[in-house]
């Protein structure tokens, strides 16, 4: 129980929660947009495997970040087919996304399995320093769990006052939460339902692809199957804590990811408590938030639905 | 096609249905807007599959081959598909009575769980007591298991409108780690070294209905909640919550009470999926593990879906993924196909059926059908 | 109905045999050796069994085995253990037709596999995980002529040893300990993190194996744990590791399979030392990883294979007797190779308090002490 009163278990925890919460703040942020628009992108587990797949077999031969980008275009790549059968050919999200799932993890077991021998050497990449903010991160007590990160992580913080600018202060933000508020009266508007719902999807695909690659590069180093282990899910589950809202995603995740952390350390707090009781933390907060939130929490009404334009 | 297109428009007012259609109901609109479409839809990820497989030095011929084999092929295999096809059908079944009534709940999963614990724990309260008091005993515990994992998600979109996809997500996770905890201690037999349940008591399981196969009489609770079903979709009540699908406002308008539709339907897929645990466990593993639930959750609502929410588009999707998957299996170990090769094929068939629901290829379906039969009864 | 089908499906799978025999030339990429005498190939549907007979061997003595993995064949780990010791068996034997099924965790997929492989003639199945024990208790009986090979059975109530099922054990302790002795001799500081995959009693067994062995050494050691909760999700068993790290750990054990490449990473960057419980992590972290065990199955299989000939196959080999003082006697483990204690890598360059070659002195005469019976590892449950 000491453990407890030690800030060095609640520096490192916080540090963790960032780190944990890194690939999360991505894909969060994009199926955010998605959602805006009205699309449900169950298929963010499959954008992220294959860009944690893509990243990683671009980055062993070149350098990492070559090999980020190339796992945000996987996914973009992934969430393709989702605009193809989805917004423009009306086929049910839900399926549609959740086919994207399997067919993500299929490609990327089959690629891993056939680029793999053996006993031979697998393609791997170190994990990256970090980053240390000069002054800042000498401040005792959350210096280190505040400044000391990856680029990954910096840029997964740098990428949400981006993304909640062009989300609430650009047109074509508008137009996001314009079609998945009322399609119809968007369109009435002049507003091309589709285009606007396909650009959104793809940025998910993207920031998926990113989110995966994070994971991959930031945290992991070598592929496996399945090696983002349903995180992809974990986002769509964030979004509920977020009401639809950039910053409220970001926050989800890194409310995740900290009371994971947090449930790995409490392991050596309560040693005879079952580790599943630990592991359930982050979901009763997840619930806990939901429930408490909801008064203020706004679905777009549109979610889910398809668009067919009225020629 | 109506249903479905029902489904996914729950809250806003639909927009004005401009397509031209058959007279509902007719066989020729059924099989101009089911069958056609999915046999060419099947086709194509079959081909697409064949071709996949080609690239990468596998023979295509007798890959298919394996697969019709081990799904069809022999009487085990019937019997495998079929006991693949039951749970399935039963998620989608359940699936479908939310989905008429305008909700998706991807929680069946973790109903499929808590379904599988509840049926081990009633049967294990009734150790002792006659098949005839146990066996059923065990059903209900497994339905109000599964019922008991979708209340809250219910109350909560019934009187707060949180959205049932992504609660349910979180419930289904919830019911994961419950599992996990109880087949890693309390449920586990002592000296197992890795999780799983006791046996499930004898008195209460299902026997074999072909010695040698799979084919276990819980399968028979398929064609009695198909019955039920189509009953359900006949009753007043049904149509109550057909309405309540369609237009909620005309609903509430009419008096019914939209915080009952969506609580008693989600109950019943929950009951649904409860009972696949159920049969699972009783039927099938005779154990309870932690891959109980497999995917049958998730497989069970695009069951739903690709169904069209209907009784037979259930079943038929059912059998088709029970054979895909009990086929797909033989690929493996008959062609040393890789899982993940025949996952990409399962995906793309299925990817390949969504589109069959895609209202576009239907028209461009429709319109060729008409074009080749230029006398098809056809009403504007 | 239903013979119209049969007839379909005759033609078809003629129609298939007739094109599979003229691009038959495609190489299976899965290692499996396919004969001509598939009975894919030939077989109709409905006689399934009667041309399983048919499927004479073509060499005499020839068997055919099947082996089925619960990951990848090249996942660092379990599997692969299994998967080489299959290859390596089958090379010494040299007359063997082998197929491999991998990633097959789900109950409800593996009877069927495994019946599969039955009805098509092998002779021998090896499940090799705990996952296969269930069906394999299912099917002994329906083929009496197959010989069955399943992990860890006996601890399973109920489960039996029949002339044709033959049980392997995996030793925990024997898996664990050497790592314990390694890393107490190799420790810098006073605090070791231990990552685990998930809390499963075995794995929650070689984590008290090693830090009983490690105790043995140096008593004053202290100890942090953690669960990444399932054997895939690396992120979260490298953030164990690191929390380890920022906790103070000087040196990181992973009992896991391939979720130690997250902690071998971190441990790496880290600069401290690593030890593993399952597979090699040189890769990964060569300037960290500092040993780890492997399980070694060729001389096993190789065993099971001569026994499928002569037909003395399913004796007592597997049977677990607890000897005195809470002693096991496993069939498998240091005493006959079947866990190896893999070298000291002598490449690391993080601190050790012991020089590196000390400290495969130090493990040459632990091994053998366990070989020639001076020591027995205790048995941790």
């Amino acid at each position: 129980m000491s453990r407890l009163a030690e800030a060095t278990f609640w520096s490192a925890t916080f540090a963790g929660g960032l780190r944990l919460a890194t690939p999360l703040i991505f894909a969060s942020i994009g199926e955010t947009f998605a959602q805006r628009s009205g699309v449900l992108n169950i298929g963010l587990e499959g954008y992220m495997i294959v860009g944690a797949l893509a990243s990683l077999y671009v980055a062993d031969p070149t350098l990492t970040p070559i090999g980020f980008v190339a796992g945000g275009l996987a996914g973009l790549l992934l969430s393709a087919l989702m605009v193809l059968f989805s917004i423009r050919l009306r086929a049910n999200q839900v399926v549609v996304g959740f086919g994207l799932t399997i067919l993500g993890v299929g490609i990327t077991g089959f690629i891993f399995r056939l680029t793999t021998s053996v006993g031979g050497v697998d393609r791997q990449v170190p994990l990256p320093g970090k980053i240390n903010i000069p002054v800042l991160s000498d401040i005792p007590w959350f210096g280190r769990a505040l400044f000391l990160h990856s680029w990954y992580t910096w840029f997964a913080v740098g990428l949400v006052p981006v993304a909640w600018w062009i989300s609430s202060r650009t047109i074509f933000g508008l137009q996001v939460r314009s079609v998945g508020e009322d399609p119809d009266a968007a369109s009435a508007r002049g507003i091309d339902v589709i285009k606007v719902r396909t650009h959104a999807t793809l940025i998910s695909g993207l920031l998926g692809g990113f989110g995966g690659a994070a994971l991959m590069l930031g945290a992991v180093g070598r592929f496996q199957p399945m090696v983002t282990a349903n995180r992809g899910f974990i986002a769509l589950i964030v979004l509920i804590m977020a009401s639809w809202k950039i910053w409220g995603a970001a926050l989800g995740a890194f409310v995740f990811g900290f009371f994971e952390a947090l449930s790995i350390n409490l392991n050596n707090v309560f040693v005879d408590m079952p580790t599943e009781l630990l592991e359930a933390i982050p979901f009763v907060v997840a619930l806990a938030i939901l429930t408490v939130g909801v008064r203020w929490s706004r679905m777009p009404p549109a979610l889910g639905t398809n668009y067919e334009a009225i020629k | 096609m109506n249903n479905l297109e029902r489904t996914q428009m729950p809250e806003n007012a639909a927009h004005p249905k401009t397509e031209i259609e058959p007279v509902k109901g007719s066989w020729r609109f059924r099989f101009r807007s089911a069958v056609q479409p999915s046999s060419l839809a099947l086709g194509a990820a079959v081909l697409l599959g064949g071709l996949l497989l080609l690239v990468f030095g596998e023979d295509p011929v007798s890959a298919y081959s394996a697969m019709i084999k081990g799904s069809f092929g022999s009487r085990f295999a019937i019997g495998e598909t079929l006991a693949r096809a039951a749970p399935l059908a039963l998620v989608g079944f359940g699936a479908a009575v939310a989905l008429r009534a305008g909700l998706v709940s991807i929680g069946a999963q973790g109903q499929v769980m808590t379904g599988a614990i509840g049926a081990l724990l009633t049967a294990l309260l009734f150790e002792d007591a006659p098949s005839v008091i146990a066996l059923p005993a065990a059903a209900i515990g497994g339905a109000v298991f599964g019922m008991a994992w979708v209340l809250l998600p219910a109350l909560l979109k019934a009187y707060f409108r949180v959205n049932e996809i992504l609660s349910t997500l979180l419930f289904t996770e919830f019911a994961f780690l419950l599992l996990k905890f109880l087949l890693n201690d309390p449920l586990k037999p002592p000296s197992a070294i890795t999780p799983q349940s006791v046996k499930f008591p004898a008195n209460a399981s299902l026997g074999l209905i072909w010695g040698g196969t799979r084919f276990h009489y819980g399968v028979l609770a398929v064609p009695v909640a198909c019955l039920i079903f189509t009953w359900w979709i006949r009753s007043t009540r049904g149509f109550e919550y057909d309405l309540f699908g369609e237009n909620p406002s005309l609903a509430r308008g009419l008096g019914i009470s939209d915080k009952r539709v969506i609580v008693n339907s989600l109950l019943i897929s929950g009951a649904a999926a409860g009972l696949v645990g159920w049969i699972q466990t009783a039927g099938l593993l005779n154990r309870v593990y932690v891959q109980i639930a497999a995917e049958l959750g998730f497989f069970g609502l695009v069951v739903a879906f690709l169904g069209g929410a209907r009784p037979l588009g259930v079943l038929a999707g059912a059998v088709l993924f029970g054979a895909l998957q009990s086929g797909g299996l033989s690929m493996q170990s008959a062609e040393g196909i890789p899982a993940s090769l025949s996952d990409i094929i399962q995906a793309m068939i299925l990817l390949g059926f969504s589109v069959r629901y895609a209202p576009q290829i239907a028209d461009v379906f429709g319109r060729i059908a008409s074009r080749a039969r230029p006398k098809g009864r056809t009403v504007s | 109905m239903l013979k119209r089908f049969i007839v379909i499906l005759t033609l078809l799978t003629l129609v298939a045999s007739a094109c599979g025999s003229d691009d038959g030339g495609g190489a299976s990429s899965s290692g499996s050796s396919s004969s001509a005498s598939e009975p894919t190939a030939t077989a109709a549907p409905a006689t399934t069994e009667a041309v399983a007979e048919e499927v004479v061997a073509p060499v005499e003595d020839s068997i055919k085995v099947a082996l089925l993995l619960p990951g990848v064949k090249n996942d660092n780990s379990f599997s692969q253990a299994g998967y080489e010791g299959l290859i390596a068996a089958a090379a010494a034997d040299g007359n063997i037709e082998y197929q491999v099924i991998e990633e097959i965790v789900d109950p409800t997929d593996s009877l069927p596999a495994i019946r599969d492989f039955a009805s098509q003639g092998y002779d021998l199945i090896i499940g090799h995980g705990i996952e296969y024990v269930d069906p394999i208790q299912q099917l002994w009986a329906e083929f009496p002529d197959v010989d069955f090979a399943m992990a860890g059975g006996i601890l399973i109530p109920g489960s039996v040893t029949t002339p044709n099922v033959a049980d392997w054990l995996y030793n925990t302790q024997d898996m664990a300990w050497p790592n314990g002795v390694l890393t107490a001799n190799a420790l810098v500081g006073d605090t070791i993190g231990i990552v685990g995959g998930p809390e499963f009693d075995f794995v929650k067994g070689m984590h008290q194996s090693y830090r009983d062995a490690v105790l043995s050494v140096n008593p004053d050691v202290e100890f942090l744990e953690g669960f990444a909760g399932s054997f895939i999700d690396v992120q979260r068993a490298a953030e164990v590791a690191q929390q380890h790290i920022d906790q103070g750990a000087d040196l990181i054990y992973c009992s896991g399979d391939g979720i130690c490449i997250g902690a071998a990473q971190a441990a790496s960057a880290a600069g401290i030392p690593i030890a593993v419980g399952f597979g090699s992590q040189e890769q990964a972290a060569p300037d960290a990883y500092l040993s780890a065990t492997v399980i070694r199955l060729d001389g096993l299989y190789g065993t099971w294979f001569d026994q499928v000939r002569d037909g003395s196959f399913g004796t007592s080999e597997g049977e677990l007797t607890f000897g005195e003082e809470g002693y096991a006697f496993f069939p498998s483990g240091i005493f006959n190779g079947q866990v190896e204690v893999m070298p000291v890598n002598m490449n690391a360059t993080v601190e050790t308090a012991l020089p590196l070659a000390e400290l495969q002195a130090i493990m040459d005469d632990f091994v053998a002490s366990v070989q020639n019976g001076e020591f027995m590892i205790p048995f941790a449950g």
